[in-house]
């Protein structure tokens, strides 16, 4: 079986700050995240996990340094540029769950295709789909704050698939959710990973790690190790 | 859908209503007030003096100062002293607002034999009026003057009892040292013409002109006829501050939102129509609400002044006030860091 990486990650570097005060948050990162995979990047605070993430999902670009994204770079030359990468190809989930309070779950899921010209009665179909798929159907049309934060967390994979990327990132996914809810949730992933999706999680928890089918670890903004 | 437009924007909706009932409250004043102004003057601008001559020699003095005065925009009225009706000559140079006419004609510009013995009456008058050939006369002190207009306004009004002859006539009643008033299109205007009058009189008359008393500034704001409207604005001034506030923080609340949206790669454009779009639902709904609860006060205030036009401006200042208000806040949240949002 050909396994193709999803990511290839070459050499990037990040810097915040100038001069004196300027912070090295990444220092050459080199790596390679294979496609329908769960892969787990770990490190301390300040490793520069986040900040590999954030390049990864086109929230920000690389000082120097590219990566690749199903064989192809990613141009990330302008903030419309990384937008579209975003919208396109990217999932986002993150640790506190980022739900509007004043929509409902539904709303909240349709979020992911409202500007993207699909006609509300496709944007009905999929959102509904993808809400069975996480098994919250039933929540369609509470707000946020009925909800349970595993449940949140599950309205937000939601709408981070709901547009069917390939890639979902997820930055501390389980960090607000107890022991239990953070197990459903890797199982979420897992199922994810399990059907054609490629999913990168920051964690700081050995428990995700263990989940994961790879490891990278970072220290100092550099990769210190990759294991499988 | 009212219910889910109005959810985390009641702030919003509720300053739009109350900008809606004092936008309506305000225009109502400011157009009672125009209607009302020259009528409480006896149709004399606030701007008008009163004055006469003492000692005058020269009878022909108004002919010469007619036909040699390059002043222009102005009106005299030579009053004629009556207890049954109000009568005032009249004399006018240039463009300068008379009196409304309702029917037929004004006088012609200045001072001409053709006027000789012609009037322009109220509408109550018309009642009192001969009939002779098809034509309407006057009849006052044995002299028959020929009617050629009708004054009046719409609604009832001083002017329906008021008689206006040619100048000329009114001074063969009064003679040249009568009461005048002068009046004009602006301070400007009537203080020049003021100083003419005294200019092209004779050496030896006494010209009495009432001194300018226009107010200006602070003052001017908050003369007693002017101070209902004055404080309306007032009003309506504060709350368009707290508006400006409320949209602020209306904006600000949605700084999350725009993060989401944004983290999710949605472009600027589709952002900022979302929130345009958010905000006539609920300036609309304001609107709407304030021209409902406006209803009771135009009863009950009997504002009934207000016209439907007026409710277009009205909706059309809210929508536009509010977009001013939200130029600044939105350009500063839409540069919200995503991160901001993930954490």
């Amino acid at each position: 079986m050909i396994v193709m990486n999803i990511l290839e990650i070459k050499d990037i570097k990040k810097t915040f700050g100038k001069k004196d005060a300027a912070v090295h948050a990444l220092r050459g990162v080199t790596a390679e995240i294979q496609e329908n995979t769960m892969t787990a990047i770990m490190g301390k605070s300040g490793s520069g996990k986040s900040t590999l993430l954030n390049i990864l999902g086109g929230l920000m670009a690389a000082d120097e340094g590219s990566f690749t994204y199903a064989g192809k770079p990613v141009d990330t030359s302008s903030n419309r540029k990384l937008r579209k990468y975003r919208r396109d190809q990217v999932g986002f989930v993150v640790q506190y769950f980022a739900l509007i309070d004043d929509l409902n779950v539904f709303e909240n899921v349709a979020l992911s295709l409202r500007y993207q010209g699909i006609s509300r009665r496709e944007i009905k179909k999929r959102v509904k789909e993808t809400l069975k798929l996480l098994g919250i159907e039933s929540k369609i049309k509470a707000y946020p704050n009925e909800l349970s934060g595993g449940q949140q967390q599950r309205v937000a994979i939601a709408r981070a698939i709901v547009k069917k990327p390939k890639l979902i990132l997820a930055d501390e996914p389980t960090g607000a959710l107890d022991v239990k809810t953070s197990a459903e949730v890797m199982d979420i992933f897992r199922q994810l990973a399990d059907t054609g999706n490629t999913i990168v999680i920051v964690t700081h928890d050995p428990k995700v790690a263990e989940a994961c089918d790879d490891v990278i670890v970072m220290e100092d903004g550099k990769v210190v190790e990759q294991v499988s | 859908m009212i219910v889910k437009v109005l959810k985390g924007r009641g702030m919003l909706f509720f300053s739009f209503l109350v900008m809606t009932i004092c936008l309506s409250c305000v225009l109502s004043t400011i157009r009672r007030y125009n209607a009302n102004e020259r009528n409480s003057r006896n149709f004399y601008s606030e701007l008008a003096r009163n004055f006469n001559f003492m000692n005058m020699t020269d009878e022909g003095y108004w002919n010469r100062f007619f036909s040699e005065t390059t002043d222009s925009g102005f009106v005299i009225y030579n009053i004629v002293p009556d207890s049954d009706y109000d009568i005032r000559g009249v004399a006018y140079k240039g463009d300068v607002k008379t009196i409304p006419i309702a029917e037929g004609s004004f006088f012609e510009e200045g001072l001409s034999e053709e006027s000789r013995h012609t009037a322009v009456v109220g509408k109550e008058i018309v009642q009192a009026l001969e009939d002779k050939n098809g034509e309407k006369y006057f009849t006052y002190d044995d002299q028959e003057y020929k009617v050629i207009g009708v004054a009046g306004m719409k609604k009832p009004s001083r002017l329906d009892k008021m008689v206006f002859l040619d100048f000329k006539s009114t001074l063969d009643i009064t003679g040249i040292e009568s009461e005048y008033v002068l009046d004009g299109k602006n301070a400007e205007t009537i203080s020049e013409t003021a100083n003419s009058i005294e200019y092209y009189a004779p050496e030896e008359t006494v010209v009495h002109m009432a001194l300018d008393d226009v107010k200006t500034g602070v003052a001017w704001l908050f003369e007693k006829e002017r101070l209902t409207r004055t404080l309306y604005g007032v009003i309506f001034v504060s709350f368009f501050i707290s508006t400006i506030m409320v949209v602020f923080l209306w904006i600000e609340k949605r700084r999350k939102r725009i993060g989401i949206c944004r983290l999710l790669g949605t472009e600027n454009r589709g952002i900022v129509s979302e929130i345009l779009r958010d905000y006539l639902k609920i300036t609309t709904l304001g609107y709407l609400a304030g021209i409902v609860c406006t209803l009771p006060l135009v009863y009950g205030l009997k504002l009934w002044d207000i016209q439907v036009s007026d409710m277009g401006v009205v909706y059309m200042l809210t929508v536009i006030f509010g977009l001013l208000a939200l130029v600044v806040p939105l350009i500063k949240n839409m540069h919200v860091q995503v991160f901001e949002i993930m954490r």
